[in-house]
């Protein structure tokens, strides 16, 4: 990758990730970049719906039914919700270290250590059922920013690239709760019901999971709110706290940031684990929100589809709600088109082309803006953006 | 437009460019005859940069047209520039620090290309007009001197029909713009090419140009034949009110030095106030080759310190060291008696040093946060409370500051990236002055800014100094470090060659300290 060519300064000027910095719009590109956005989500669809078409299927019922299965029958809309808390968590850890000029791409793996943390705790803490909610959904966060400490480490360490590690530890991640549901002494589940002894935990028991309430007929659990209000919480300090302003500092320039103390170590370490801790969370609520059980696939994509939910929201925590529930949709819209029959590898790779259609606007407004017709329209590039 | 006919190798009608609400360029008629230098003359914010982006391709003007040798050409980007034959050297560096002098050539040509045969053409041009660099070195291992020469090779390499100058000679020494000046008219009369300067120098205006353009406010005011006008006149025009001579004195670059004259020595007892910052027997070399060797100085609060010599000589490592971005591998530095750790974050600005650097783009500013924020970074715990950040208050200090040091921004929130240089200098300066700091480490302080600007800002800088702030003024301008320093420490190959007090100074003495030879 060219990105591993430039020296630090230039990374931090000329980054690929820049790209999606809502800084990098300006009023007529927002009404442009609104545009994209529909026109590549109904191209998605449409191929979609070719897809389908093409394995005998019925393309009109693409678009139905992933609407319905994520937010129309009964229900539908609740699990879409339960099924974004973990992506909103992971999508505002993943803006607050992108803001800080670290790009942790790790989050997968750190969702699987945060969804281990939680296991332990729920299954083998024995004390008042709240407190092993609260100690379990404590210690996910604390799983996370361990697997992102060990990057911080290597980088304070060695100045071993976070981008390199973050990612190498997420293949590592599924290995250790493979052991740890594979071993007796550990959390394989020996009850009965587990005769074939298939490496996953036990069951969390009911009064240990995150407590439900129903809102219009839909059932939530608390998790929904926790997250809402931290990821809130986390943008209006990222945009208006003293702290914010030093992680975005660091960010944009941290040479500049050296000079005021902000440094690498503080800083930029806490915005790191602060993003792993995020994503362990979000393990925390897959296990005691949705799943009830560890498996080594704990974390099935949720790292990789908040991170690229915080990249479609523009590292924006505002349009990471929305982005979330987007993805939410999907995989809920996704499992309900595969419950109509239409085969499961096929709505994976229907759930893959919307992922491109909901990123294409990004690149695409680059790639617009540059062009003749563009520059005249959608105004202009950053001075010096685009020089040969 | 009637004055627009093929001898004009550029020439532009009613140009008009907004941003926002800000017009940055008026209906501006511009053209550039062949076979001259054309100056472009302005305030901070006037449209200069604007202007030029729009020819460079940068930029689409909103309204109006750009002719190429008669025909009207609508230019899509820098590429299509160069292929038409217009290239420039932008005011802030383009080049990446990574690759080495040879890539950055040859960056954005849409041939491949073969290394040998780019260094050989590298080779020749440098050598046609005495402009060496090696074409294997690492652009992050050079001056600023040689960085600029590597963006003048690429353009020559191009072959340009215009080349396009955006305050070339901000960043070099006198000597290095004497001969870009040289290069640059050769370029033009001997090889009939056109060129356009934009400079806050006048007198490099009055040497170099034949005709001269003035702007304000994204209009042209005045267009006038070089030799029509003097230094006291275009300061006038452009600012629109009279600016003392002394200051646009200070907007030195070639005249010659030995006219210049002392006033009367104002020297204060340095003696009786109190030392504040001393560096001792300061050591060390960093990854670029720069070094201090046993260097010393010490400020006394009230007075202004002039350090300078010769472009890399340890001027810009000493600058580094007090803001803390270097490590000291021998001798101290203390504030107040009090020794301070070197090349801890945050440590010397802690102790009470404020830096004006001396590229701001490198350690003064984040280009992609908002004006506002870039104001407060060194304050921004005063401004909050429980942690956030008061918007009022905030607000408050930051346009006063603006008001205070006349930045032209169109708004707090505006990206501090788009403000013009000199605005972006203003607000580096604003920022520092308003720590009320124990010490000032000014290096060329008036780096990019208007003559109007520099009267301000030296007005500033003395007054800090007279309320007790202790100053050391890093210059290559010798004129400026003669004209505002009590005291004058001459550094040659990092080490202390030469010091003076004012009632001392002598051209020639400093001049000999410069080049190495001791008394
Ligand atoms: N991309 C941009 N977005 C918004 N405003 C801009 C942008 N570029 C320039 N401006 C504004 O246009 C005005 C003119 O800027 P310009 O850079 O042309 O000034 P200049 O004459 O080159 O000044 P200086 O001498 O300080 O370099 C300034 O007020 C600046 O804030
Ligand atoms: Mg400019």
């Amino acid at each position: 990758m060219k990105i591993f060519l430039f020296s630090e300064k230039d990374r931090s000027e000329n980054n690929f990730f820049k790209l999606f910095d809502s800084a990098y719009l300006n009023d007529t590109r927002k009404l442009l970049f609104a545009f994209l956005v529909l026109f590549c989500l109904a191209g998605g669809l449409f191929f979609s719906g070719l897809l389908v078409a093409a394995v005998g299927g019925s393309p009109t019922k693409v678009l139905s039914s992933l609407i319905e299965g994520s937010f129309q029958t009964s229900g539908a809309f609740g699990r879409t919700l339960v099924e974004a808390v973990p992506l909103l968590l992971v999508s505002i850890g993943v803006i607050v270290s992108f803001r800080a000029g670290h790009y942790n791409i790790g989050t997968e793996g750190q969702v699987a250590i945060g969804a281990l943390f939680s296991a332990v705790i729920a299954l083998q803490v024995s004390g008042p059922e709240w407190f092993v909610i609260v100690l379990a959904i404590l210690g996910s966060f604390l799983g996370g920013a361990i697997w992102s400490g060990i990057a911080v480490g290597a980088y304070l360490w060695r100045r071993v690239d976070v981008m390199i590690s973050t990612l190498l530890l997420t293949f590592i991640a599924p290995n250790v709760v493979l052991f740890a549901v594979s071993k007796d002494y550990l959390l394989l589940d020996t009850t009965k019901s587990n005769t074939r002894l298939a490496s996953q935990s036990e069951r969390v028991p009911v009064e240990k999971r995150l407590p439900e309430f129903e809102v219009f007929g839909q059932e939530l659990h608390w998790g929904v709110v926790v997250a809402v209000v931290l990821s809130l919480l986390l943008t209006v300090l990222l945009g208006k706290s003293v702290w914010g302003l030093k992680v975005r500092l660091l960010g944009a320039n941290f040479v500049t940031a050296k000079r005021f103390g902000v440094t690498q170590g503080k800083e930029g370490a806490t915005a790191l684990l602060l993003s792993g801790g995020f994503s362990g969370l979000a393990g925390g609520m897959i296990v005691m929100g949705s799943a009830f059980r560890l498996q080594s696939h704990i974390a099935n994509d949720f790292g990789w589809d908040g991170l690229l939910s915080a990249l479609v929201s523009r590292l924006n925590g505002y349009f990471a709600l929305l982005s979330s529930i987007f993805f939410a949709a999907l995989r809920t819209g996704s499992s309900f088109l595969a419950a109509t029959g239409v085969s499961r590898t096929i709505t994976s790779v229907i759930q893959g082309l919307m992922v491109i259609a909901a990123l294409m606007p990004a690149a695409l407004i680059v790639v617009i803006s540059r062009s003749d017709f563009g520059r005249k329209r959608f105004g202009n590039q950053k001075k010096g953006e685009d020089e040969c | 437009m009637e004055s627009r006919s093929s001898d004009n190798v550029l020439s532009l009608s009613s140009i008009t460019k907004r941003f926002g609400d800000i017009v940055a360029c008026n209906e501006v008629d511009f053209n550039v005859p062949a076979g001259t230098i054309v100056g472009l003359l302005g305030q901070n914010g006037a449209g200069k940069s604007t202007l030029m982006n729009i020819v460079i391709g940068l930029y689409q003007p909103d309204e109006g047209s750009v002719y190429v040798q008669g025909t009207e050409v609508k230019i899509r980007s820098p590429k299509h520039a160069a292929e038409l034959g217009v290239s420039m050297v932008h005011q802030h560096f383009s080049v990446i620090e990574a690759l080495s002098v040879w890539e950055s050539v040859c960056l954005g040509d849409k041939s491949t290309y073969d290394p040998d045969s780019v260094k050989d053409e590298l080779f020749v041009l440098a050598e046609k007009y005495g402009l060496e660099v090696d074409p294997n070195s690492r652009i992050s291992e050079l001056t600023p001197g040689q960085r600029q020469r590597v963006e003048i090779l690429k353009c020559l390499r191009r072959d340009p029909k215009v080349l396009v100058l955006d305050e070339p000679t901000s960043v070099l020494t006198d000597e290095e713009s004497a001969k870009l000046f040289d290069v640059v008219q050769r370029v033009v009369e001997d090889e009939g090419r056109a060129a356009v300067l934009i400079s806050h120098k006048l007198d490099e205006i009055l040497y170099a140009t034949q005709h001269v353009v003035i702007m304000r406010d994204g209009r042209v005011i005045e267009r006038i034949a070089t030799e029509d006008a003097e230094a006291g006149f275009l300061a006038e025009a452009m600012v629109g009110r009279k600016v003392s001579l002394r200051s646009s004195g200070s907007a030195f670059g070639l005249t010659e030095k030995e006219d210049f004259k002392l006033d009367v020595p104002d020297i204060e007892n340095t003696k009786s106030s109190s030392l504040v910052l001393r560096v001792e027997n300061s050591s060390c070399v960093d990854d670029r080759g720069r070094r201090l060797e046993a260097f010393n100085l010490d400020a006394f609060a009230g007075e202004i310190v002039g350090v300078t010599g010769a472009e890399g000589n340890g001027q810009s490592l000493l600058a580094d060291v007090l803001s803390s971005l270097v490590p000291l591998d021998a001798g101290s530095i203390s504030v107040d008696g009090k020794q301070i750790s070197t090349g801890v974050s945050g440590a010397m600005s802690e102790a009470g040093i404020a830096v004006i650097p001396e590229d701001r783009h490198h350690s003064g500013c984040a280009l992609e946060l908002t004006v506002a924020e870039n104001l407060i970074v060194n304050r921004a715990k005063q401004l909050s409370r429980w942690g956030i950040i008061r918007k009022e208050t905030r607000d408050r200090f930051v346009n006063d500051l603006i008001k205070k040091y006349d930045v032209k921004a169109s708004s707090v929130e505006q990206i501090f990236g788009n403000l013009s240089g000199g605005n972006q200098q203003k607000c580096v300066v604003a920022r520092e002055l308003s720590a009320s700091p124990k010490i000032l480490v000014a290096v060329q302080p008036t780096r990019g800014l208007d003559v109007g600007a520099i009267e301000f800002m030296i007005e500033q800088i003395k007054s800090a100094a007279d309320n007790g702030v202790a100053v050391v003024l890093i210059s290559t301008e010798i004129g400026e470090v003669l004209e505002l320093s009590d005291r004058l420490i001459v550094m040659y190959r990092g080490r202390n060659q030469l010091e003076m007090v004012r009632k001392d100074f002598e051209v020639e003495a400093i001049g000999a300290a410069m080049a190495g030879e001791s008394r």
